[in-house]
């Protein structure tokens, strides 16, 4: 068993890149919060945390801004007299801005991964980078 | 919510009613974010749906249900951090406000044209310097207060646009082709700020009039406080930034005089019994001076641009009371609202004041209708008992009479009667004046109970005459008077008995040393 300190740390999202994630989410698909949530839990496959006191602010910022539209279904639960009956399910969907905006957020991505990339060792061995 | 379609059409309120843990959470939790009534319904709607969501999912996990929803509101985080992200997304300011802002000023600039600044120009304010065409001299400060309300403008001109693909910078050029005045646009700052040329206006539609599309966008950022693209129209030019940067360039310190408001808050010192007023002191006059000055302040801050005020987290402007003046440092914008707002109050200080004297009139003429209504039955009473006493002297001086006449006849029955035996001779005669007797004696009855009465009813009526001088001497002097002429008449009363003692004791002890 690896000690520890021999694990990679955590990558933590920035919020740029906490929109991105949800931005790229909801291209796939319309979807709901909680929904969300495990999306990019199981794409990450756990390394992103996005819990909820981060997701529902940034959804409401992104629908504030024209980023995300959204829409109210009604959930039904299987038992009549569970709690849950007949509460409200909000969903969203990726807006044309919200596309606009997710293409400049990969792009600027790509570009920042690339620069960063010409930085490191190549594969196979060789120098770093040095001064 | 821009262009989806609801899936489900929400009319009804689908919370559970049972109060349960989540609910309990809930009630805590949404007042704490002080957003709009509408938008916490929301919220409070998405939340439940995700804690009732991940408890559903934590029970599968094997946790008991309440474990589950302690856990799932764990996941949530400490609720003032959650109540602030939530105010803080949603803090009204840039992109959609800006859009809205800019529109509303395109919407001035239809009959004025437009010029593009260079892509840096920016205001005089802010440490900066504007870099405009050669049109655009610097503006006077003393004309930054006159920002152009979008309303007066001709809206009916300008075509038509496609609010779908149109941009701001489409919108301005079409509007600049329309009219002859050059507008300076402080493009950068406006992108600072979150809106750009690029920048899509936002309304889903078809074609339509520009001044429509402007009407659309201006009624968006009135009900708004988002922070504002303003205009500010010079002789030769029409300048559009942000509000903040004209605000910026126009700050000075002024004088507002509230010293009729203080005066009204202070009040006139109370009135004490007798009509005389309480000297309240210099320090108390001093105190509750302030004390008007900082509500006052208060009132006009929280109505007068509010986040501007260093009080409030602004930096734009500030305050200080003193004697009967708000010294305020801020923009010309803030001084013009300070103004309207100390005028508001004044007015509406007056108006309270006339309904308040109204008032009073209408209560002084009650008073006065009762005290003459009271004062004519104080005469009708006087009248009365001086009848009722009349009738008293005279039944007096009729018993008086009556009793001489039945000694006279008791003589004579005396003089008929020596033995005490009825006499045989005049037997006829005797009996016609025992008759007599008899007669003056029930008149003599009759005339003390009539007395007796007479005197019953002239002291309910002298009670009942008190009750209603004392009514009158309150409604004319104050209820202290009443109690003053109340402690007058027992002393007069307890003086008359006194001399009423000391003549008969006189007039005993007179006749002993007789």
């Amino acid at each position: 068993m690896a000690p520890k300190h021999a694990a990679p740390p955590t990558p933590k999202l920035t919020p740029s890149h906490a929109e991105l994630l949800v931005l790229a989410t909801l291209a796939d698909a319309p979807s709901y919060g909680y929904a969300i949530t495990r999306a990019i839990a199981a794409k990450s496959e756990g390394d992103f945390s996005m819990g909820p006191a981060k997701l529902y602010p940034l959804l409401a910022r992104l629908e504030k801004d024209g980023l995300v539209s959204t829409s109210w279904e009604e959930v039904k639960a299987d038992s009549s007299d569970d709690a849950s009956n007949g509460r409200r399910r909000k969903w969203y969907t990726l807006s044309k801005r919200g596309a606009k905006r997710l293409e400049q957020h990969i792009e600027a991505h790509r570009r920042f991964t690339a620069l960063v990339d010409a930085f490191l060792p190549q594969a196979g061995g060789g120098r770093g980078v040095t001064a | 919510m821009t262009g989806a379609t609801p899936r489900t059409k929400e009319k009804t309120d689908v919370r559970p009613s049972s109060q349960d843990a989540v609910q309990r959470w809930l009630d805590v939790f949404i007042p704490m974010t002080g957003l709009p009534k509408a938008r916490q319904q929301d919220i409070r709607a998405e939340l439940e749906d995700h804690l009732r969501a991940r408890t559903n999912d934590l029970m599968i996990t094997g946790l008991s249900e309440p474990e589950a929803v302690q856990q799932a509101v764990n996941e949530l985080g400490e609720t003032a951090h959650l109540a602030r992200q939530f105010r803080t997304a949603l803090k009204p300011k840039r992109n959609t406000l800006m859009h809205a802002a800019l529109i509303a000023i395109a919407g001035s600039a239809l009959t004025l044209g437009i010029v593009n600044t260079a892509s840096n120009s920016q205001p005089a304010g802010g440490g900066r310097h504007a870099s405009v065409q050669q049109t655009a001299a610097a503006p006077r400060s003393a004309d930054l207060s006159s920002a152009v309300p979008v309303d007066q403008y001709d809206f009916a001109r300008g075509g038509t646009i496609d609010p779908r693909t149109a941009t701001f910078e489409d919108l301005i050029e079409r509007v600049r082709k329309n009219f002859d005045k050059p507008i300076v646009v402080h493009w950068d700052r406006l992108e600072e700020n979150g809106f750009g040329k690029r920048s899509e206006l936002d309304i889903d539609s078809d074609p339509i009039p520009t001044h429509e599309a402007l009407r659309i966008v201006i009624q968006r950022s009135a009900v708004s406080s988002f922070p504002r693209i303003a205009v500010l129209e010079l002789d030769d030019v029409l300048e559009i930034s942000m509000q903040e940067d004209f605000d910026r360039r126009s700050v000075s310190i002024r004088a507002h005089d509230i010293s009729k408001l203080v005066r009204y808050y202070v009040g006139e010192e109370p009135q004490v019994p007798g009509g005389m007023r309480q000297s309240r002191g210099r320090s108390t006059e001093r105190r509750l001076a302030e004390e008007a000055g900082g509500e006052i302040l208060q009132s006009a801050m929280m109505l007068a641009s509010r986040d501007a005020w260093t009080d409030f987290g602004g930096d734009l402007a500030s305050a200080q009371v003193i004697a009967g003046s708000l010294i305020i440092e801020a923009p010309a914008r803030i001084h013009t609202e300070v103004g309207d707002v100390i005028s508001m109050m004044e007015e509406e200080v007056e108006r309270f004041q006339r309904a308040q004297a109204e008032d009073e009139e209408r209560a002084n003429r009650a008073r006065e209708e009762t005290i003459a209504e009271l004062a004519a039955q104080l005469d009708r009473l006087r009248d009365e008992i001086l009848v009722l006493s009349t009738r008293r002297n005279e039944l007096s001086h009729e018993s008086q009479v009556s009793r001489q006449l039945q000694q006279t006849l008791y003589n004579d029955w005396v003089k008929l009667n020596p033995a005490n035996q009825r006499p045989e001779a005049d037997a006829d005669a005797f009996a016609a004046l025992e008759a007599r007797m008899e007669e003056l004696r029930d008149q003599y009855q009759a005339a003390s109970f009539e007395d007796n009465r007479l005197e019953y009813e002239i002291e309910d009526k002298r009670a009942y005459r008190l009750t209603i001088r004392n009514r009158l001497v309150e409604l004319e002097h104050g209820p202290a008077a009443v109690e003053a002429a109340e402690a007058q008449r027992r002393f007069n009363e307890t003086q008359r008995r006194i001399q009423q003692n000391r003549a008969v004791g006189g007039g005993t002890r007179g006749g002993a040393r007789n």
